[in-house]
């Protein structure tokens, strides 16, 4: 889906996109930030972080070269249709992920002045997905981009867990275009 | 609450709601690279270093040996043999376990509620979680092909030694169940 979106007016893949979050798909928090007087158009090159990312916090995840080669697949597509480069050799940006699941808890149903009729907890697993250009020569944090949603079920079926990761990570680089 | 209903949906409580059966949620990882009809012959490796496991099953012969023998019998059953020579086989595999602690709800006067009636809301349970996790290597590329994993409550598996035999070879079958068939490639958006 990701890929057909990407060739058709930005204004069309937005509409779409919000159409498809209408159509009940889970919501995802995206958000993005970038070091003061950074100029991120200067940055031609990148290459991927040395560092190990840490653990996800997720048996099913941790360890799992399948899983981290699709996520860090789906990075490359999306800083290579931004115009950057990869090179391995002297490259400006160094990218760096991190994923991690952790159980949320929350309460339905409460009003605001606290009171609470019919409230009922509910558990689920969320997801956060955390991705970092560097600066390489500074080797300063330049900027920083993250989504966060429901994962529910998401991990134990594969493709679904595709879909997800596509649409967080396109969702991240959707930012950093416009910064 | 959620996740039971994820359980539910995904078809794994049919069982569990007639009383028998503790529910287990399975799921799996492929490589869509990988030619799996390759495969004929496998050999174990020693278990990976993953955090976090539970002596209770680790040195648990019971355990192990329920483990070892229901792989190799669903891995025979889908043509591909254990073989004692790590040189000759096409897969290495090894599993290992993790235990993490976990949050769930239970409906309003629930089993560990004091309170007998709806209007006092529901509660959360924490218990222990724990995830077989079995890992398939191609021996030649030394790259994981496929990854299954069962979730139990670890309560549910250490109830007793036929509930742990059992559970470990049913979480096995049903995370098996979701291998490749030989000759038949996922093809692009086909659900697996």
């Amino acid at each position: 889906m990701s890929a057909s979106i990407h060739r058709l007016p930005r204004a069309v893949a937005l509409g779409a996109a919000a159409i498809v979050s209408l159509a009940g798909c889970a919501p995802l928090t995206v958000s993005t930030a970038v070091e003061r007087g950074v100029d991120l158009s200067a940055y031609r090159t990148y290459a991927w972080s040395t560092q190990v990312a840490p653990p996800t916090g997720d048996p099913r995840l941790d360890g799992n070269s399948i899983f981290h080669d699709y996520l860090a697949a789906a990075i490359d597509r999306r800083l290579t249709a931004g115009g950057l480069e990869p090179r391995d050799t002297a490259p400006d940006l160094l990218v760096r992920y991190f994923a991690g699941v952790s159980q949320e808890v929350f309460t339905t149903g409460a009003e605001p002045d606290g009171s609470c009729r019919d409230c009922r907890l509910e558990v689920y697993d969320g997801g956060t997905l955390v991705i970092d250009l560097v600066d390489a020569r500074t080797r300063t944090l330049v900027w920083r981009g993250w989504a966060k949603g429901d994962i529910d079920g998401v991990v134990d079926d594969q493709e679904l867990m595709e879909r997800r990761i596509d649409r967080a990570v396109e969702r991240i680089f959707e930012r950093l275009r416009r910064q | 609450m959620r996740r039971l209903f994820a359980l539910a949906a995904a078809g794994v409580l049919s069982l569990a709601a007639a009383g028998c059966l503790a529910p287990i949620a399975v799921g799996s990882h492929l490589q869509p690279a990988a030619d799996f009809s390759e495969y004929r012959t496998f050999a174990w490796e020693p278990a990976d270093a993953q955090p976090a496991s539970d002596p209770r099953l680790e040195r648990n012969p019971i355990f192990t040996d329920h483990m070892y023998g229901a792989v190799e019998r669903q891995l025979a059953v889908r043509g591909i043999e254990f073989t004692d020579s790590a040189a000759r086989a096409d897969l290495l595999v090894h599993y290992h376990t993790a235990v993490v602690e976990r949050l769930d709800v239970e409906p309003p006067g629930g089993a560990s509620s004091s309170c007998p009636t709806a209007a006092c809301g529901n509660a959360v349970v924490d218990f222990e979680q724990c995830t077989l996790v079995l890992d398939l290597v191609d021996a030649r590329t030394r790259q994981l092909v496929w990854r299954g994993w069962s979730e139990h409550r670890l309560e549910d598996l250490l109830a007793n030694p036929d509930s742990l035999a059992r559970d470990v070879d049913r979480g096995v079958a049903m995370m098996l169940a979701r291998f490749p068939r030989r000759a038949e490639r996922r093809l692009p958006g086909e659900a697996r």
